[in-house]
C-alpha cells in the first residue's frame, strides 16, 4: 500500500528543519512513500529543489506551506491546483509587506481572499488547537477547529493525527479522534517530520537553541523530547496510529500542480514602432554594426545571421532587448558599464554595446553561450559603476529604473541563503554548547575562512586548544559542527540577480520586502530560478568601474576634452611593460600576490595574452596544472607540441595548452565532428560528473567522430582523457576577456595618469586586494606627494593638486572616519567663506558633534593651527561642555578655553592616532618608526634585493596581506611592506604549523630565512617568524 | 595620620587550591561571582558552612558577577561571614584592643580583605606613638595569627597603602612627604574610579599617571571633567576614595649569564634557568615567596632572540611544582641555534595582580553544570581531581534531576530524590513489559496506559535515551517504568 506524507518540513523552515529538501525526498523513496508534500514556514522557499528530486525518483509531490497568523496560531495548506499555487503565493507575498520584517503573519481576513483551491490541515504540533488538546480544554479546541472547518469547508478541512512518543499525547490525540467523527472531518496521519532520519535530531536541536538564542542547558521547553520528529514509513507508523492512511492517500491524489513559467520570463518589453521583438532586434543590430565592425565581411554577416536565428528561435530576443535597455539607460546617465561572462561569446551582444569584447577578433564561440541543444535559460551579467553611500548615479539608479520601468510586481531581487559555514558554525554553535568565548573567538579566527573540512585540520592544530580536545564536550561539538554544514541560516539578498516577467511574480514565486530599503526579494536563489525555467539579469556593481569613471570625468574635467574609452588601444607597449614587471598595486585583477609573482614569467604582450593572464591565476587552473605547463611554454623551457595537428589552429593561443572552457569545446568540434550544443554538453558533462551512461555515451559519440576524421584510437583516447583533466577546471574565455579589458583599462589610466588614478582609488575604498595605505606607500613610490587632510585645504574627495608642478594628492575630508559626505561638503563651503581662525571659530562655525571634531584633530586636519593635537582636543572636550552646560550661549562659547601643557605626542602616537581615524598615516610608515626599537639587525626592503638568491636574511615589517591558498598544499604567504617597499614571505607547511599564531594574529612581523630570486620573482622563505610590537 | 596595615595572602593563598574545589562544589548551580567570593570564602571554612552561606547570600540578592563589595551590602549575614573569619576576626580583635587602648576614638576607614586602614588622624595621636603603638600591634598579629604583616604610616590613605605593600614584613615605615610624592606619581590613573569615557580621553591626551595630573591645576581638571576632575585631582594628592592600587611600581630583577660553551644540553639550559629564578625569588622577596612575571630572553648565535613569559606564584618553599610548571613551557621552545647568553627578569607582583594575570584565566562564573564541568576538566589537566557534577533544573525532564543536587562522591552528605531503582522486567518481542519482579515478587501486567520517549543530555558525558512506560498491573496498581536503551536496563522510576 503506498503512503502519503502530508506535513512535512525542511531546512528552508529556517531553524525549524535539519533536512534539505532532497534528502527528505531521498528517505521517503527509501521508506516508499509515493507522496509527499513540503510544508515549510511561510513560504516556498524549498519548493523547487523539492520537486525537481521527487521527479528524479518518482515521488509525488506535492506544494503547500505552514502558515502563522497575527495571534499565533498555525494551520498547514496544500494547493490543490494552479490557482491555490497562484493564491499561496499571493497570500505569502502580501502577508510579508503587511508584517514587521522578519515576522510575516497572517491575517484572517488575508487568507480569505486567497482560499480557493487550498486544503487546510489542522493540528499541527505548533498550533493553538493541538496545545488546547494537550492541555485538555476542549472548548476551546471545539471553537478552534469549527473556526477553520468553517472556513475552508468541511471537504477541504483535514485533522492532523500523530504520535511522538511525547507523554499524555495519547489524550490530545483521542480528543481530536472525537472532534473528527463528530464534525465529519477527515483525520490523516503523519509524523510531522522536521527532519529525514533520526541522524538528523541533534542538529534540530541545536538550530533551535540557536534560533531562540539559549544554550543546550536552558532549553528544554524548546527542544523536542525526543528523536522522532523523522520521516517514517507507513509499516513504522502502523504500529502507532490508527488506520486512516487512505484518507491521506485520497487527498494527495488530489494535489497536482505543475510549474510551468515558459510563458512569463521575459518582461513585457514595448518595441517603439510596435514591432515584434525579433524585428526590433535586427534592426538595432543593423544599425549598430558599421560603427563595431568598419569593415563588414561575409564572416562578420554570416556570424551575426546565426545568432538571431538561434536567438531567435529560443525566443530570447525580448531578453537582450530588455539588458539593451538598461544598458544604454546606463551610459545616458553617465555611469561606466559592461557585461562579463559567457554572454561575451555573442556578438549580436557586442554589437548592443553589452559586451566590450569582439568575438570576432578574439575567436569566441557563440555556442558557448547559446546554442541548439541548449535548454537552461541563458544569463547576461552586467557590471556597473558603484558608489554606494553616495548621491552619484551608479548600479543603484539603474536598479531602481528597472523597478520602474517595469513595475514593483514585475520586478525583484534573487535571494541568496546564509548558509552555515566553519567561522559561523563555530561560534554559534559554541555558543549553544556554551564553550568559552575566548576558545571560539581562536577557533573562529584560526580557521580562515575555508572550507569545514580544512578548518577542522586547522582548528586541531592548534596546540593551545589541545586540552579542550579531550573534553567530554569536544566530540558533540564537532560532530555538530560537520552536520550543520551548509544548513540555510537566513535569507538574504542576491548580489545582483533580478527576476523581471511579464506577469506579476507573485503569481510565480512569493515575494518579501528584503532589509535593504526599496527593494524585494523573491524567496528563491539562483540556482531555483534557473531551474524553475525563469531569466535573470545579473546587474552587479563593480567599484573598478567607478574608479575608471572617476579618473575618466577628472581627466575630462582638466583637459576640456571627452575621452572615448572604446578609442583606446588595447596594445600600448608602455602599459604592458609596467604589467610585465607585476607593477600592478592597484589594477583589476592582476594586483593579487600570486598575480604578481606570475607576471614577470608569463610576461603578457597583448590583449588574448592579458586575458590568459586573468584566466590563469585562480584556484581552478592552478589544480588542474594548467598554469605551469603554460608558462615554461612561455618561457621557452619546454616545446610547444600538439596532440594533432586538428589542435593546433585551436590551442596555438595557449600555446598547447587547454586554459578556456571555449577551447574544450572547439576541440571536440574540430576532432570529432561535435555541433556546439553536443560540445557544451560533453564541457558540461565533465565538469559536473554527470550520469556515467550519458559520459559513455558523449563518449562514444566522440570516438566515432574522431576516427571519422582519421584520429588513431591512442591520439583519441589522450585527448579525451586530457579533455577531461581539464573541463573541471577551464575558465571561460569570454569573460577573462571582459574582465581584461577593466585590467588593461586601468593599468592605462595608472601609466598616464598615475595621481588621478590613485585619487579615484582612495575615493571608491574599500575595494580590491590592498588597503589604503598600502596604496599611498605604492604611490609614494613612483613619486606622487601626499598631504593630509586639511579643513583649510582639502575638498570633500581625494583630489589631485599640483603644488610646484610636483604631482600631488591631497587626501579628502571623507577620508577620516565618521565624516559623512553632507558634513565635509559643509566644511568645504565654509571655508570658502573665510579661513578658520581657530578652533572655536571652526567649532562655532560648523556644527558637528565632539567625536567627528576630534577625530579631525587626531588625524592631524587642524595641524595647520600649529597647536598640539592634544592641547586642539582639551580645547574641543572643554569648549563641548562649556556648551551642553549654557546652550546657545554665544558669549560663554566665546570665552578663551585654557589649556594645560600637556607631554608631547610621539611620532609613533601620531601615527598610531593617524591609523585609527584614517586608516593611513600621513608622515610616517611605521616601519620607519619601529625600525630603531628593533634590538636586532634587519635588512629593509631595498636592502634585501642587493643580497644574492641563497642567502640569509632578516627582515622586519607590517603585514598586509596573508594568504594560505587551498591549492597551495599547505604553504602559507605573507606580504610586509615596510617603508621602502614590500617583501613576499612563503612559508613552508611545516614553518606555517611552528609559526601559525604570529602569521595569523600579528601585525607587525619580524622574518628570517633565504632570500629566493627566480625569473625575476623575489620571494624570502622563512624559517623563523616572531612579532615584534 | 594614616597607618596602612598589610598583611599578604601568601599563606592563605596557599589553602586555596584544595578549598576552591570544594567552594566550586558547593557553590555549584549558585549564581556566584566566585572568583570573588571564593577569595572571600575559602579561608578556613568548612564545607557546609560555605554551602549555607551561598544560600543565605543568594536568599538575600547576591548575584552572579558582583564584587565583594556589592555582595556585602546586598547581604548583611555575608559581611557579618567574611568578618566572622577566623583570621580576619583575630586580626581585627587585635587591632581593636590596641587602639582602644591608644585612644578612645577610631576609625575603620576601609576593611579589605588583607589591608586595612586605620585612620589614627582623629584620635590625635603623634607620628611617634602611630609609630610606637603600631610596632606592638604588629608583633602581637604576627605572633597570633603567624602571618607576616607591615604597617606603614603617612599624611594620605593611598601612599600609606602603596607604602605598606612594599614593606618589609615586621617593620613600621613612616613615610616622608617626598617619598609620599614618589610612590603617587608612578600610579596609573586607571586606579582612579572613573568612567571609560573619561580614562579614554585621558589616554588620548597622554595622561597616564597620577604625575601627570598632578601637573594640571584642579580648576582645569574640574571645567574638563566635572566631578571625576574633583576625583582625579584628590588622587593626584593621595587623597582617599580611591580603590585598592591594581598595579604598582613593580620589583625588578635581572640575571644575565652567559653559556660557558656553546650547544649546552637542554636540561643543563633549564637547570641553570631555574637556579637562575630561584636567585632572583629570593632576591625580590624573603623566603622567595609571592608572585612573580617572569621573562627569560635567550639571545641565539645568529642573532636573534627568543623569549618566554609566565607567571608563576611560588606558594611555598618547595618550588618542585613551579619547577615542572616551567619545565611545561620551556619544554616548547625550540632553539634554532647554540644560545649566546639569556637574561632572566623577574617581577614581583601584588597578589592582586597576579590574580588579573592568571587566576582570571583560571576561573570563571559558573552558573551551570556544563560550564562547570568544562572548568573542572580544566583543573584537572592542572593536577585537581575531577568531580562530576549533575544540575539540578525544576522541571527536568528527568525526574531525579528535578530533585537536590548531589554530588558523586560517597563522603559527602548530599541528597538526592527521585533516584531510579533498578528492577527485573520480562519483555514481550516487541520489547514491552510483559511482567516484573519487585521484592521477589511477580507481577503481571494488565495493559500499557502509555508509552513516551525521552533522549536527553547527548552533549554530555552521561547521556539519557529512554523509554518510558505507564503500566497498569493486574492488582490495580499504576507505576512508571523506563528502560535505559544505552543498555538495555529496566528502572522503576520513582516520584
Amino acid at each position: 500500500m503506498s503512503f502519503a506524507e502530508l506535513a512535512s518540513k525542511s531546512w528552508f523552515s529556517f531553524l525549524r528543519g535539519a533536512s534539505s529538501p532532497e534528502d527528505l525526498v531521498d528517505e521517503a523513496a527509501e521508506l516508499g512513500i509515493c507522496s509527499l508534500a513540503l510544508t515549510d514556514r511561510m513560504g516556498l522557499y524549498g519548493i523547487v529543489p523539492f520537486l525537481n528530486q521527487c521527479q528524479k525518483r518518482g515521488i509525488h509531490g506535492i506544494v503547500g506551506a505552514q502558515l502563522i497568523f497575527e495571534d499565533e496560531d498555525s494551520i498547514l495548506v496544500l494547493c490543490e491546483n494552479r490557482i491555490g499555487y497562484t493564491n499561496l503565493c499571493h497570500l505569502l507575498t502580501r502577508a510579508a509587506r503587511q508584517s514587521p520584517p522578519k515576522e510575516s503573519r497572517i491575517s484572517v481576513r488575508l487568507l480569505q481572499e486567497h482560499i480557493e483551491g487550498l486544503f487546510v490541515l489542522l493540528a499541527d504540533r505548533e498550533s493553538h488547537a493541538w496545545g488546547y488538546a494537550r492541555n485538555k480544554k476542549v472548548l476551546k479546541l471545539r471553537d478552534n477547529l469549527n473556526f477553520w472547518v468553517q472556513l475552508f469547508g468541511q471537504k477541504r478541512s483535514f485533522i492532523l493525527y500523530t504520535s511522538h512518543f511525547e507523554e499524555n499525547e495519547n489524550q490530545a490525540n483521542t480528543l481530536l479522534s472525537q472532534f473528527a467523527e463528530e464534525s465529519g472531518v477527515l483525520l490523516i496521519p503523519s509524523n510531522q517530520p522536521l527532519y529525514a532520519t533520526r541522524g538528523r535530531a541533534q542538529v534540530l536541536e541545536v538550530l533551535a537553541c540557536i534560533r531562540e538564542h539559549k544554550t543546550l542547558e536552558q532549553s528544554q521547553d524548546i527542544r523536542p523530547l525526543n528523536q522522532e520528529r523523522c520521516l517514517k514509513s507507513q509499516k513504522e507508523l502502523q504500529k502507532i496510529l490508527p488506520d486512516y492512511f487512505v484518507n491521506a492517500q485520497n487527498l494527495a491524489s488530489c494535489c497536482q500542480v505543475k510549474l510551468n513559467f515558459e510563458n512569463v520570463r521575459i518582461p513585457d518589453f514595448k518595441t517603439p514602432s510596435q514591432q515584434s521583438h525579433d524585428e526590433y532586434l535586427r534592426e538595432l543590430c543593423l544599425q549598430n554594426l558599421p560603427r563595431y565592425y568598419p569593415d563588414i565581411t561575409g564572416d562578420v554577416i554570416q556570424r551575426l545571421e546565426e545568432e538571431l536565428l538561434l536567438i531567435c528561435k529560443k525566443n530570447l530576443s525580448g531578453y537582450f532587448l530588455v539588458v539593451w535597455d538598461l544598458v544604454s539607460y546606463a551610459k545616458e546617465q553617465g555611469i561606466l558599464c559592461q557585461g562579463r561572462g559567457s554572454a561575451a561569446n555573442s556578438m549580436v551582444a557586442y554589437i548592443l554595446g553589452i559586451m566590450p569584447v569582439d568575438p570576432l577578433k578574439y575567436n569566441l564561440l557563440f555556442g558557448r553561450f547559446l546554442n541548439e541543444e541548449t535548454t537552461s535559460a541563458p544569463d547576461i551579467d552586467l557590471d556597473f559603476a558603484s558608489t554606494p553611500g553616495t548621491q552619484r548615479p551608479d548600479r543603484e539608479t539603474v536598479i531602481q529604473y528597472v523597478y520602474q520601468k517595469y513595475g514593483a510586481d514585475h520586478v525583484a531581487m534573487v535571494s541568496t541563503f546564509v548558509t552555515f559555514q566553519a567561522r559561523m558554525a563555530i561560534r554559534e554553535v559554541g555558543k549553544v554548547f556554551e564553550m568559552p568565548e575566548e576558545v571560539l573567538d581562536l577557533m573562529a579566527k584560526m580557521c580562515g575562512g575555508y572550507s569545514f573540512r580544512r578548518s577542522f585540520d586547522e582548528i586541531f592544530s592548534i596546540k593551545s586548544l589541545k586540552e579542550w580536545y579531550a573534553s567530554p564536550y569536544w566530540e558533540p561539538f564537532l560532530r555538530i559542527l560537520h552536520e550543520i554544514q551548509d544548513v540555510p541560516r537566513h535569507l538574504s539578498i542576491h548580489v545582483g540577480g533580478m527576476l523581471v516577467t511579464s506577469r506579476p511574480l507573485w503569481e510565480i514565486v512569493p515575494l518579501e520586502p528584503a532589509s535593504m530599503e526599496k527593494r524585494v526579494v523573491c524567496q528563491w536563489d539562483k540556482d531555483m530560478v534557473e531551474d524553475a525555467g525563469l531569466i535573470k539579469i545579473d546587474i552587479l556593481g563593480l567599484r573598478m568601474l567607478s574608479v575608471l569613471g572617476d579618473v575618466k570625468r577628472m581627466v575630462e574635467l582638466e583637459s576640456g576634452e571627452a575621452l572615448d574609452l572604446l578609442n583606446i588601444s588595447r596594445e600600448d607597449p608602455f602599459v604592458y611593460e609596467q604589467i610585465c614587471e607585476a607593477d600592478t598595486v592597484g589594477l583589476f585583477q592582476v594586483e593579487s600576490r600570486a598575480q604578481m609573482q606570475s607576471l614577470p614569467r608569463t610576461r603578457p604582450k597583448n590583449f588574448s595574452e592579458l586575458g590568459i593572464q586573468v584566466a590563469i591565476i585562480r584556484p581552478g587552473p592552478l589544480q588542474g596544472n594548467m598554469v605551469n605547463p603554460y608558462i615554461e611554454r612561455k618561457q621557452g623551457r619546454e616545446e610547444v607540441v600538439y596532440m594533432h595537428p586538428l589542435l593546433e589552429p585551436v590551442l596555438s593561443e595557449t600555446l598547447g595548452v587547454i586554459l578556456f572552457q571555449e577551447q574544450v569545446l572547439k576541440v571536440a568540434i574540430v576532432v570529432a565532428n561535435f555541433s556546439p550544443g553536443q560540445a557544451e554538453r560533453l564541457r558540461k558533462a565533465m565538469s559536473r560528473k554527470r550520469s556515467r551512461k550519458e559520459m559513455q555515451s558523449l563518449y562514444d559519440e566522440f570516438v566515432k567522430g574522431a576516427t571519422e576524421n582519421g584520429l588513431d584510437s591512442e591520439t583519441i583516447e589522450r585527448i579525451f582523457k586530457t579533455l577531461e583533466g581539464f573541463a573541471l577546471y577551464g575558465f571561460c574565455k569570454s569573460h577573462a576577456l571582459a574582465f581584461a579589458n577593466i585590467t588593461y583599462l586601468s593599468a592605462w589610466f595608472r601609466s598616464y595618469y598615475p595621481a588621478h588614478y590613485v585619487a579615484a582609488l582612495l575615493n571608491n575604498q574599500p575595494m580590491g586586494f590592498y588597503s589604503s595605505d598600502v596604496l599611498i606607500q605604492d604611490a609614494k613610490g613612483r613619486g606622487i606627494l601626499f598631504y593630509p587632510p586639511s579643513i583649510q585645504d582639502s575638498e570633500v574627495l581625494t583630489t589631485v593638486v599640483s603644488p610646484m608642478t610636483n604631482l600631488g594628492i591631497r587626501l579628502g575630508l571623507t577620508q577620516v572616519e565618521g565624516i559623512s559626505t553632507e558634513l565635509a561638503s559643509l566644511i568645504v563651503k565654509e571655508k570658502n567663506m573665510g579661513p578658520w581662525k581657530d578652533l572655536q571659530n571652526f567649532l562655532s562655525r560648523i556644527p558637528m558633534h565632539a567625536d567627528k571634531a576630534e577625530k579631525l584633530i587626531r588625524c592631524g586636519a587642524m595641524d595647520f593651527l600649529g597647536i598640539p593635537r592634544r592641547e586642539l582636543l582639551w580645547e574641543l572636550w572643554a569648549w563641548h561642555k562649556r556648551d551642553k552646560e549654557n546652550p546657545k550661549n554665544a558669549a560663554a562659547l566665546r570665552q578663551k578655553i585654557n589649556t594645560p601643557v600637556l607631554k608631547k605626542q610621539s611620532d609613533w602616537e601620531m601615527m598610531a592616532e593617524e591609523y585609527s581615524v584614517m586608516g593611513v598615516g600621513s608622515r610616517h610608515h611605521p616601519m620607519e618608526l619601529l625600525r630603531k626599537q628593533l634590538r636586532v639587525r634587519v635588512m629593509d626592503s631595498r636592502s634585501l634585493k642587493t643580497i644574492p638568491s641563497g642567502a640569509m636574511a632578516q627582515i622586519a615589517g607590517m603585514v598586509i596581506t596573508r594568504q594560505r591558498p587551498p591549492t597551495a598544499k599547505g604553504f602559507a604567504f605573507l606580504t610586509l611592506e615596510d617603508e621602502f617597499g614590500m617583501i613576499n614571505l612563503v612559508l613552508s607547511p611545516l614553518t606555517y604549523e611552528r609559526f601559525r599564531a604570529e602569521f595569523r594574529t600579528q601585525k607587525f612581523l619580524l622574518a628570517r630565512g633565504y632570500r629566493q630570486y627566480k625569473d625575476g620573482v623575489e620571494n624570502l622563505k622563512v624559517s623563523y617568524l616572531q612579532a615584534i610590537h | 595620620m594614616i597607618a596602612a596595615l598589610w598583611i599578604p595572602c601568601i599563606r592563605l593563598q596557599a589553602v586555596l587550591p584544595k578549598d576552591i574545589r570544594q567552594a566550586l562544589l558547593d557553590a555549584q548551580n549558585r549564581s556566584f561571582s566566585l572568583p570573588d567570593f571564593s577569595m572571600g570564602l575559602c579561608t578556613d571554612l568548612e564545607s557546609g558552612q560555605i554551602l549555607e552561606v551561598c544560600q543565605k547570600a543568594e536568599a538575600e540578592g547576591v548575584r552572579a558577577g558582583m564584587s565583594v563589595l556589592r555582595a556585602k551590602i546586598q547581604s548583611p549575614d555575608l559581611q557579618l561571614f567574611i568578618q566572622d573569619s577566623l583570621v580576619y576576626q583575630k586580626v581585627l580583635d587585635e587591632v581593636k584592643v590596641f587602639l582602644n587602648a591608644c585612644s578612645p576614638r577610631w576609625q575603620e576607614v576601609e576593611a579589605g580583605l588583607f589591608l586595612l586602614e586605620l585612620d589614627w588622624l582623629h584620635s590625635g595621636i603623634s607620628k611617634e606613638e602611630a609609630k610606637k603603638t603600631g610596632a606592638k600591634l604588629l608583633q602581637k598579629i604576627c605572633h597570633k595569627t603567624r602571618l607576616m604583616a607591615s604597617l606603614s604610616l603617612a599624611n594620605k590613605p593611598l601612599p600609606a597603602r602603596l607604602a605598606a605593600l612594599e614593606s618589609k614584613a615586621f617593620c613600621v615605615t613612616v613615610i616622608s612627604q617626598q617619598r609620599e610624592l614618589q610612590l603617587m606619581s608612578r600610579q596609573p590613573v586607571d586606579i582612579c574610579p572613573l568612567s571609560p569615557k573619561t580614562l579614554g580621553r585621558l589616554k588620548v591626551l597622554g595622561i597616564s599617571t597620577l604625575g601627570d595630573l598632578a601637573q594640571i591645576t584642579r580648576q582645569d581638571l574640574v571645567s574638563q571633567f566635572g566631578m571625576e576632575g574633583h576625583v582625579l585631582h584628590q588622587a593626584s594628592l593621595g587623597g582617599a576614595g580611591i580603590g585598592i592600587p591594581i598595579a604598582q611600581d613593580k620589583k625588578r630583577a635581572v640575571l644575565r649569564e652567559s653559556m660557558e660553551t656553546a650547544l649546552q644540553p637542554r636540561s643543563w639550559i633549564f637547570k641553570r634557568l631555574t637556579l637562575g629564578i630561584q636567585k632572583l625569588c629570593l632576591e625580590l622577596s624573603e623566603e622567595g615567596l609571592g608572585f612573580f612575571e617572569i621573562e627569560v630572553r635567550f639571545f641565539l648565535e645568529n642573532q636573534s632572540l627568543i623569549k618566554l613569559n609566565l607567571v608563576l606564584p611560588t606558594l611555598t618553599r618547595d618550588l618542585d611544582s613551579c619547577e615542572r610548571l616551567f619545565h611545561l613551557h620551556f619544554e616548547k621552545i625550540q632553539f634554532e641555534d647554540a644560545i649566546a647568553f639569556f637574561e632572566i627578569e623577574l617581577l614581583k607582583l601584588t597578589p592582586w595582580q597576579f590574580q588579573q594575570s592568571s587566576l582570571k584565566n583560571f576561573y570563571r562564573p559558573c552558573r551551570n553544570a556544563t560550564n562547570l564541568q568544562n572548568l573542572f576538566y580544566r583543573l584537572q589537566t592542572r593536577g585537581y581531581q575531577l568531580w562530576e557534577v549533575i544540575s539540578s533544573v525544576p522541571g527536568h525532564r528527568i525526574p531525579e534531576r528535578r530533585a537536590f543536587l548531589r554530588s558523586l562522591d560517597s563522603k559527602k552528605n548530599t541528597r538526592s530524590l527521585c533516584v531510579p531503582k533498578p528492577i527485573q522486567i520480562k519483555e514481550d518481542e516487541e520489547g514491552k513489559p510483559l511482567s516484573l519482579m519487585v521484592n521477589h515478587r511477580a507481577y503481571w501486567v494488565d495493559r500499557v496506559l502509555q508509552v513516551w520517549n525521552v533522549c536527553e543530555d547527548w552533549w554530555t558525558q552521561c547521556p539519557v535515551d529512554r523509554s518510558y512506560y505507564r503500566l497498569q498491573l493486574k492488582n490495580g496498581a499504576v507505576l512508571k517504568v523506563f528502560r535505559d536503551n544505552m543498555g538495555s536496563s529496566w528502572f522503576r522510576q520513582v516520584g
